[in-house]
């Protein structure tokens, strides 16, 4: 939700420069930015136009001013309503992996006890404020309407619920203090979901190795990328139903939105804890080496997939990929050869990116089969019906 | 009375002009003795020139035959793989404006700015003033 609204604050008519509109989030009241993810969750419409009921009521909407706050002018156009205009729950599941809440939890608490990590900045200060409320469900006027309450109160087990029910997987870490993590592990999960993933995964890169292939052998299959596809968007779906899930998503993805942002640049915080680096992972490293917390050391791989992952995902789930025939949608850089003009670009480079960075980062390669098919010629002659 | 000339001077002139006329003759012969070896040369090179190109000519016959066989056996072997290219994926162009307006938004709502190069956010901030510092200005309606 953070790296769309800055895409937004970037887009005519503002035309802001990156830095310019990181620099707005980064210094704004946390207010402002729950405000704006109220304002995103309304403007998606969850259950539908009506009669379905609206996320906001209009009690609701005058108490919010829906129309006011820093963010007002960049709020989703109501066209894109069912839209999500944040990331998909993957994004979210590997850079959580990455051990950055934890590392910026302890980073706050060091702050707030202390001075032990020197004076934070004003922006510092700003930053604080705005971590606290995002990630860790510091009070503010928005509270009822955050994914937490009294029956869930911590935000870190609710997003481990999320993942575990829509990934089958588990964070790849316990706690803070390396206890096996508690959570509501839900019984209804796709357990499935790793294994078809990666296994569409391989499909894709033999179509990818082959689309310059006029004569060869090609290895690529488009029926069984679209069948693979399927199953994942059923899978996927199964768990969304009645959009089930979107709240979860939409906050977890400002969550760690979040994270991304104070690691993508040099941040007023990363430069108070004197952790300026080239890139994400290097200053969360240098971050974890002050508070005492070493990050995922595949983390640099997880913060270079997360944003393709999520259009991967996206897309998958979306039903864009409806028949063999549009299976290029997923392995493709460039619409193919009769494409009306104005044709919207397939995802391939999102898909070879994704490939590339979750075999590094689990080490599993991708590019060959795990199991290759035996092809042994058969010890004795298959008996035909019938024969004597 | 004029004296006659002696038998003696008059074989002398005569051998005098023998003598001349073979040396005459001996420079000709010279002559087309170094006009047939330049010949000879000229007919030595051309004969070496007509060889090398007669190389050469055999050289490219040779080539062009393989360069033919070459494109005949790439041609056969095409015809034969063109069924495989039937096999292949069949990509279908997506016509279906509401298809094309989805794939479209979901890639939107999933872009985000690049980070690469990036450095410092510049955030101009002044110095925090502690307690005290600061001196209210009295307002002008007020009196002291």
């Amino acid at each position: 939700m953070i790296q769309q609204l800055i895409d937004r604050m970037m887009a005519p008519p503002s035309n802001m420069s990156r830095d310019a509109a990181a620099a707005i989030v980064l210094m704004c009241d946390p207010f402002d930015l729950l405000l704006h993810m109220e304002q995103v969750w309304n403007a998606f419409r969850v259950w539908g136009p009506p009669p379905n009921p609206q996320p906001a009521s209009p009690a609701r909407l005058a108490f919010l001013r829906y129309d006011i706050g820093a963010f007002a002018p960049f709020i989703p156009d109501p066209s894109l309503a069912g839209v999500p205009q944040w990331d998909h729950l993957g994004y979210s599941y590997v850079l959580e992996n990455t051990r950055a809440i934890q590392i910026l939890r302890r980073v706050v608490r060091e702050y707030r006890s202390g001075e032990g990590l020197g004076i934070p900045s004003i922006a510092t200060q700003r930053w604080l404020e705005i971590t606290e409320v995002l990630l860790f469900g510091a009070a503010n006027p928005l509270a009822p309407w955050l994914s937490t309450s009294v029956i869930r109160p911590d935000p870190e087990a609710i997003r481990r619920n999320a993942y575990w029910r829509l990934f089958g997987l588990d964070l790849a870490f316990g706690t803070d203090d390396n206890r096996p993590p508690t959570y509501d592990k839900a019984t209804h999960a796709n357990a499935s979901f790793i294994q078809v993933f990666e296994e569409l995964l391989f499909e894709l890169w033999q179509a990818i190795t082959n689309v310059r292939n006029t004569s060869g052998v090609n290895a690529s299959d488009d029926d069984r990328i679209f069948r693979i596809a399927e199953a994942l968007r059923f899978a996927l779906r199964a768990r969304r139903q009645n959009q089930l899930l979107s709240r979860e998503e939409l906050v977890a993805a400002t969550a760690l939105g979040w994270a991304e942002l104070t690691l993508s640049a040099n941040t007023p915080v990363v430069e108070d804890l004197v952790a300026n680096a080239t890139s994400p992972y290097e200053r969360l490293r240098m971050i974890g080496e002050r508070v005492g917390l070493a990050p995922h050391s595949r983390s640099s791989a997880l913060f270079s997939m997360a944003g393709d992952l999520s259009r991967f995902l996206r897309i998958v789930e979306s039903g864009v990929v409806s028949g063999p025939e549009l299976a290029w949608v997923l392995y493709l850089e460039q619409p193919p050869v009769g494409s009306p003009p104005g044709a919207a670009s397939p995802i391939g480079a999102s898909s070879r990116r994704v490939i590339t960075e979750w075999a590094s980062a689990t080490g599993k390669d991708l590019k060959t089969r795990a199991k290759p098919i035996e092809m042994r010629p058969p010890t004795r002659p298959p008996l035909l019906v019938g024969a004597r | 009375m004029a004296k006659k000339p002696s038998s003696s001077a008059e074989s002398e002139s005569v051998l005098e002009l023998a003598k001349r006329q073979s040396d005459g003759r001996n420079e000709e012969i010279d002559l087309l003795k170094q006009t047939i070896n330049e010949l000879h040369e000229r007919d030595a090179k051309r004969e070496q020139e007509l060889c090398h190109l007669n190389q050469a000519l055999s050289r490219l016959s040779q080539m062009s035959a393989i360069e033919c066989i070459l494109t005949n056996g790439f041609e056969e072997l095409s015809t034969k793989l063109a069924p495989l290219a039937e096999i292949g994926p069949h990509r279908v162009p997506i016509t279906d404006g509401a298809v094309n307006a989805r794939l479209a938004s979901m890639i939107e709502a999933t872009a985000r700015p690049s980070w690469s190069g990036a450095s410092t956010v510049p955030i101009p901030t002044r110095p925090v003033p502690f307690i005290g510092e600061v001196v209210p200005r009295p307002r002008d309606n007020e009196r002291y």
